[in-house]
């Protein structure tokens, strides 16, 4: 059986892969303070899975997917009914200086706005469709088939399309 | 706007990763999973667990000390209220087992299909509950009463029984998830302390309806 690691080298370990338990953070949470609690939790959540985690069953990057998604999915579902109602626009945006940035960032509220609407799961299917997952990868985090994956990114983009053409119309 | 050019926006508006938090104060690196976030359900079913030993304890002693003084009614009704009792307790420690064999590093699919499994079985534990009910109108009947009361009494007696009964049936059969979407369903579990239960009834539907898992593949004959 390996040594446990310590809290030192978790702490390095963890560094490779902090962008991601962030961008989870952010996919779930648009309130600050709950996305520092989830990214606390998370942290709780790998470390005490450490200890199971196979590197012949699953990359570190999947792996670390998944417990940062398990652990978003059942933070979210607990806290979607305290928060529901506060909903702030991203405060580290700086002001748009001209008139594409502003049209970008219309774009990016559209796309959290979208994200927002999302059911748990699907929201956990588009972040990784975002973060330029393949289809294997999101299959293999999310545990359903290559092809159902396919089908739902495809239904989930064409959504996003439309909503998005709604807007420019 | 062009679909790829979503992924470019979201990599555009990532904000720089700030600093990892510090660690919170970690425990053994053997604890259940979800252990923080499943507290308030594992805190509810060592609740119901407590309260259920001291109760069957307690009823337990009634029945030993009544034994050779109680009437078969008593002694029949107060029995099987226990039996069910003990009966819920063990479907709340099997939920506790359960919770605790949950590996967060699972695929997302599994993981939170047992999850919502898991509160689900809270259905089981009503449903066993709700038979308790005609107990509570028999458990002070007697031979002597029977003998000593008009047809009237005994149908005041024998009524609200029998209603229990139909109703503790009835509640058993249809207490179920694919009941979930039914108006009489939604208002006995529409308070926010079934909400839990709620949410897990709508994400096991998001899980039967979308995120099937493939099952495994048929080995090729030669």
């Amino acid at each position: 059986m390996a040594p446990l690691p310590t809290e030192q080298q978790f702490q390095r370990w963890l560094e490779q892969h902090r962008g991601i338990l962030f961008n989870v953070a952010r996919t779930y949470c648009r309130d600050e303070d709950d996305r520092q609690d989830l990214l606390q939790e998370m942290l709780v959540q790998l470390w005490q899975a450490l200890p199971r985690y196979d590197p012949a069953r699953a990359a570190a990057s999947t792996w670390v997917y998944r417990v940062a998604l398990n652990t978003a999915i059942s933070f979210h579902r607990r806290h979607v009914g305290r928060r529901a109602a506060r909903v702030p626009l991203p405060p580290e945006l700086p002001q748009p200086p001209d008139a594409e940035a502003l049209e970008r960032e219309q774009q990016l509220r559209q796309l959290e706005q979208f994200i927002d609407e999302l059911r748990e799961l699907d929201k956990a299917l588009m972040l990784l469709y975002l973060e330029n997952k393949s289809h294997a990868d999101i299959a293999d985090i999310l545990g359903i088939s290559v092809s159902n994956v396919a089908t739902k990114v495809s239904r989930i983009k064409e959504q996003l399309r439309q909503r998005f053409a709604r807007q420019t119309a | 706007m062009e679909q790829d050019e979503f992924q470019n926006l979201w990599r555009q508006a990532q904000p720089e990763a700030g600093p990892t938090p510090a660690l919170p104060p970690l425990g053994p690196s053997s604890a259940p999973s979800l252990s923080r976030i499943l507290r308030p359900l594992k805190r509810t079913k060592w609740i119901g667990v407590g309260i259920g030993l001291v109760w069957v304890g307690l009823v337990d002693l009634l029945l030993y000390y009544c034994w050779p003084i109680a009437t078969p009614f008593f002694l029949v009704s107060i029995g099987g209220q226990v039996l069910i009792s003990k009966l819920m307790i063990g479907i709340y420690l099997y939920q506790l087992a359960l919770v605790r064999r949950v590996d967060v590093g699972q695929s997302i699919v599994a993981v939170q299909r047992r999850l919502a499994r898991v509160r689900l079985t809270s259905l089981w534990v009503l449903r066993i509950g709700f038979l308790q009910l005609p107990l509570w109108a028999t458990f002070f009947w007697s031979e002597r009463l029977f003998r000593e009361s008009s047809q009237l009494q005994r149908l005041a007696l024998l009524g609200p029984a029998l209603l229990l009964a139909l109703l503790a049936g009835w509640l058993f059969v249809n207490i179920r998830y694919s009941n979930r979407h039914r108006r009489w369903f939604r208002a006995l579990f529409g308070g926010s302390e079934w909400a839990p239960l709620m949410q897990a009834m709508q994400l096991l539907e998001q899980l039967e309806e979308d995120y099937r898992p493939e099952p495994p593949a048929q080995p090729q004959r030669p």
